[in-house]
């Protein structure tokens, strides 16, 4: 299995935002379903860069992030084991990561 | 078709009348409006002149009346068939909440009845040149004069609006044209993608259009941002969250008499121990994140009767409860920009 990196601003949008595919083309839920979640079951390591876009709300990095766990069902070590972020604002990896911990302690809750 | 015969055109021409006699009453206690006697010139068709207020603005209770009324005026007469002529004649003052309400209400009901509505070029030069600037005069049939847009505080006036998060794009310009620190465009960048995606999600109902609008001001060393929409607003959409109900029936928020400010607190603060809110709805918060990191300028929300505001210089949070609702939600964010803004 191969590595490959995505980087966002070129690939998908420089203004993401939205939650959902209801609200708009670059939402995080098509994000994940398109990009991120496939590049995760073909590729050993996969990279997201999120350098060169405008911003990324709450709501696009929770569905994008947080719905690998919540819809996709991974784990969060397997996520952990496969996936890194990089951004030259390191407030965008510690959300990501508090998403992700959230998204599996639901999902623990829950079962 | 049809032809009116002479004692229905004199009912007609009583009804007129009486109705018109009742508007003037309205006119004369509010002191505001004034209402053409074109009503009376024809049979077929009239059209009511109404006075635009002298301040568009939301936070104080007196102009905040003053425009709700002209706006719910201009709503009442085109529902009735009327034609309205805005008059913009007495229009001195442009608040960035007011001017964006009104100006969204404007342009909705002007899409609602198409070939209804229509304005006077306003007498004050730079309303007149903001209301070009913005395109709400060509909106309201009125063709652009070849006015040069020099007021200083026009020029830094900008207005977009859309129906989908796809129409953030749209900010990317009003963001480059500020010399803005990095950290504090990323941060505005998405607190206003925030707000959108709140509006597309939660102040509609399915099958309306889930229409924003933004407008930004910049004046003496602040840029001042904000977003609006005419959804149920903010008090409502949370009462139709089922994770909120144990909430709502709590003795906490009874004893907040349930106003809307307190329904807007919790909405900002999306306190999950308190509400018990799932991953949805950190928006606000971050939003107020943003202003709280700075010390120059503040965070705010309109919504129905409700306000909820944050003053940066002195870290204060209050609320406040209206008389009158604007029916929609307006989020507001003022920034320290520095002086050498326009790049």
């Amino acid at each position: 299995m191969s590595n490959k990196t995505i980087y966002i601003a070129k690939e998908y949008s420089e203004t993401p935002a939205g939650r959902y595919k209801t609200d708009g083309n670059f939402s995080g839920e098509r994000f994940r379903e398109e990009f991120l979640y496939p590049a995760l079951k073909e590729n050993q390591l996969v990279e997201v860069n999120l350098d060169e876009a405008l911003g990324y709300g709450s709501s696009f990095l929770e569905e994008a992030f947080g719905g690998l766990i919540r819809v996709d069902g991974l784990q969060l070590t397997e996520i952990e084991d496969k996936l890194k972020v990089t951004s030259s604002r390191p407030l965008y990896k510690n959300r990501i990561l508090k998403y992700l911990k959230d998204a599996q302690l639901e999902k623990n809750k829950s079962n | 078709m049809k032809k009116t015969t002479r004692k229905q055109k004199i009912r007609n021409l009583e009804f007129q009348l009486k109705e018109f006699k009742r508007t003037r009453k309205i006119a004369a206690q509010r002191k505001h409006f004034r209402f053409s006697k074109k009503k009376f010139s024809c049979l077929t068709e009239s059209v009511v002149e109404i006075s635009a207020p002298k301040e568009f603005g939301l936070i104080k209770q007196e102009t905040r009346d003053i425009l709700l009324s002209f706006l719910s005026s201009i709503k009442s007469h085109l529902e009735k068939g009327d034609k309205v002529n805005i008059s913009f004649n007495d229009t001195q003052f442009l608040l960035p909440c007011g001017t964006l309400w009104a100006t969204a209400k404007i342009e909705y009901l002007n899409n609602k009845h198409p070939n209804k509505l229509s304005c006077t070029y306003p007498k004050n030069e730079v309303v007149h040149q903001l209301f070009q600037h913005i395109g709400l005069l060509e909106k309201l049939g009125k063709s652009t004069r070849k006015m040069e847009i020099n007021a200083e505080n026009v020029k830094h006036w900008h207005y977009v609006s859309g129906k989908s998060t796809d129409d953030v794009s749209k900010f990317k310009t009003l963001l480059h044209s500020f010399s803005l620190a990095e950290d504090t465009r990323t941060g505005l960048f998405e607190s206003m993608s925030e707000a959108v995606t709140n509006t597309i999600h939660w102040a509609y109902k399915d099958d309306q259009p889930k229409e924003w609008r933004m407008f930004a001001q910049y004046t003496n060393g602040k840029l001042t941002v904000a977003i609006c929409d005419l959804g149920m607003g903010i008090p409502c959409s949370l009462k139709e969250k089922p994770e909120l109900k144990e909430y709502l029936s709590s003795l906490i928020h009874k004893a907040k008499n349930k106003r809307d400010t307190s329904l807007i607190e919790v909405a900002v603060e999306s306190n999950r121990s308190k509400t018990r809110l799932p991953h949805r709805g950190k928006g606000l918060k971050d939003m107020l994140e943003l202003v709280k990191n700075g010390t120059v300028g503040g965070f705010s929300i309109y919504s129905n009767k409700g306000a909820f505001d944050y003053n940066a210089a002195n870290r204060k949070e209050f609320g406040k409860d209206f008389k009158s609702a604007i029916n929609g939600t307006i989020i507001q964010w003022q920034l320290s920009v520095e002086s050498n803004h326009e790049q």
